[in-house]
């Protein structure tokens, strides 16, 4: 039997070639966070969108959010990780102003993980596209120095 | 619309199986025609099929025909696979539901299946991931447990949720399907173990977890002629809701641990059936983790928001409590396999509204509900009753 080529896999394709949502990734290589933004609606959508959801529109705008946000919550997921993932996984919805982000964190101590605490972005390389080029999430870190609201009010009270 | 009832009901053995898809599928249909002596195959006017993952888990699809062709149906009036996720089953229902009520068909099947365990499990595991937003969340290797997590942790920082009180539902769903031979779990657990069982996603232990499970359901509806004709104990249909606000985790209500769309499904259902939450007998609900089931209570009506795990630890949803919730055992006990669940769900009011349920029989069951989900913001609610 002959070899099966390649195998649909958890990530998107991301070039322009596949995607209008290329100059996102193209960003997030250089470690930069964009949304979409519907200049009719002024909204801002989280996950960037190719149709604003509230007027159908899709001349949007790419515009930059802040490359932080807080931990509106988490959690520790030790057993049951999909093969090619890390274990153990740390996902969390991030507030970054008034949006909300499902993310992973990474490079990061499950212990120190808090509700409240500062995030920022850090990209993650999931493997190559069928043209060779590198694919990347918008995955998050512990902001080191940073502390959160909660961290905050830990130090005031201690 | 013509009033519509449940005239048979049958399943498969639940459980990791050594019995491929079409094996699984078989073996339930024959199981509800045995259950309605009148039908054979041939009186099947429609067949509609609820099942999730073939194309990954069976390299197969176009699964309604094959359904038909496995149990000598020819479908004249309607022929349809549905897919939602773990709702999948009783979507398949409300179609039927709905085809009959308006004079379309007067006899339909509804199937549900699934063959989810893989010689390579890491397969199985991976493939739960399609279930989620691809782009923006299965690519971080998200699968349904973190996602339940999450509204966990929110419900125990609101409302002060313990874990004990999620290990009661545990407790009890495991002690229910312990008296019930189609269950994959039939063996009962201790608190002890459940609070002490591995850890899969903070706070979700693996006792308070559905798990991968094989198995399949049927049901067959009828108009209330025909039912009547057919059987001298139809359960009819006395109301359906659905409400679905959002697909992905980012998108949805930002506090979790509240799901309006579930109180927007039964609210719809509770005012076609013309009937309050405390009208409910027995609830078949979509505990997939424990934390989805203490949030039912509430969102169903049967107590206040933010108070499902006294409601739990009082034995308010078990037998002698307000409402017997999962009688048959929910998804931690019976098993989850996608497609089938909520036909499953149905399965089981048809016998506890026969009286037919055994060891689990619920006393005087006169209405009893189904809730399935897919995802914390898509719900669909059934109301069945005697009459």
């Amino acid at each position: 039997m002959s070899e099966y080529f390649r195998a649909v896999d958890p990530f998107p394709l991301q070039g322009s070639q596949n995607t209008r949502l290329a100059p996102f990734y193209e960003a997030l290589r250089s470690q930069k966070l964009l949304t979409t933004f519907c200049p009719q609606c002024a909204l801002r959508h989280w996950p960037p969108r190719v149709v604003c959801p509230d007027c159908l529109s899709d001349r949007l705008d790419w515009i930059e959010l802040p490359d932080q946000g807080t931990i509106h919550a988490y959690t520790i997921q030790d057993t049951g990780v999909p093969p090619g993932f890390p274990r153990p996984l740390i996902f969390a919805v991030v507030r970054v102003e008034e949006l909300r982000i499902f993310t992973r964190l990474v490079e990061t101590e499950p212990g120190q993980v808090e509700r409240g605490r500062t995030v920022r972005l850090l990209p993650s390389a999931v493997g190559q596209d069928p043209e060779g080029d590198e694919r990347y999430v918008p995955t998050f870190t512990l902001a080191r120095g940073g502390a959160g609201e909660t961290s905050l009010v830990k130090i005031v009270t201690a | 619309m013509r009033r519509v009832a449940l005239v048979g009901a049958g399943l498969s053995r639940f459980g990791v199986r050594a019995a491929g898809f079409r094996e699984l599928l078989a073996e339930a249909g024959r199981a509800c025609f045995a259950s309605v002596p009148h039908l054979t195959p041939k009186d099947i006017e429609g067949l509609v099929v609820g099942a999730v993952l073939p194309e990954r888990a069976a390299f197969q699809s176009h699964i309604a025909p094959l359904a038909a062709e496995t149990l000598g149906i020819q479908p004249s009036k309607l022929s349809a696979r549905t897919e939602h996720m773990c709702a999948s089953g009783t979507a398949g229902i409300r179609y039927a539901y709905a085809f009959i009520a308006a004079g379309l068909a007067d006899i339909v099947m509804v199937l549900g299946v699934e063959k989810l365990n893989l010689p390579n499990m890491g397969e199985a595991v991976l493939n739960m991931g399609t279930g989620v937003d691809r782009d923006w969340e299965a690519c971080f290797g998200l699968t349904a447990p973190p996602s339940f997590a999450l509204a966990a942790q929110l419900h125990m920082a609101e409302y002060g949720t313990t874990e004990e009180q999620l290990a009661h539902v545990a407790v009890k769903n495991h002690t229910h399907s312990s008296k019930n031979p189609y269950a994959h779990f039939q063996n009962g657990v201790t608190l002890d173990a459940v609070v002490c069982s591995r850890m899969i996603a903070s706070p979700l232990r693996l006792f308070m977890c559905s798990p991968i499970t094989d198995g399949a359901a049927a049901v067959i509806l009828a108009s209330e002629e025909r039912a009547k004709e057919i059987t001298d104990k139809p359960v009819f249909i006395r109301g359906t809701g659905q409400a679905v606000h959002g697909f992905s985790v980012s998108s949805l209500d930002p506090d979790y641990a509240s799901w309006p769309a579930m109180k927007q499904a039964a609210g719809a259902a509770y005012t076609m059936a013309g009937i309050a939450a405390n009208d409910v007998d027995f609830a078949e609900v979509h505990d997939c983790f424990a934390i989805a089931e203490i949030i039912a209570y509430e969102e169903l009506g049967f107590c206040p928001k933010g108070e499902g795990g006294p409601f739990v630890m009082e034995g308010r949803s078990d037998y002698d409590g307000d409402v017997v919730v999962n009688p048959r055992g929910g998804l931690m006990g019976c098993g989850h396999p996608l497609g089938a669940t909520g036909v499953a769900q149905a399965v089981e009011a048809f016998w506890q509204l026969r009286g037919e349920a055994g060891e689990r029989q619920v006393p005087e069951a006169h209405i009893g509900l189904t809730h399935n989900n897919s995802g914390m913001g898509e719900h669909v609610v059934m109301i069945y009753g005697r009459e």
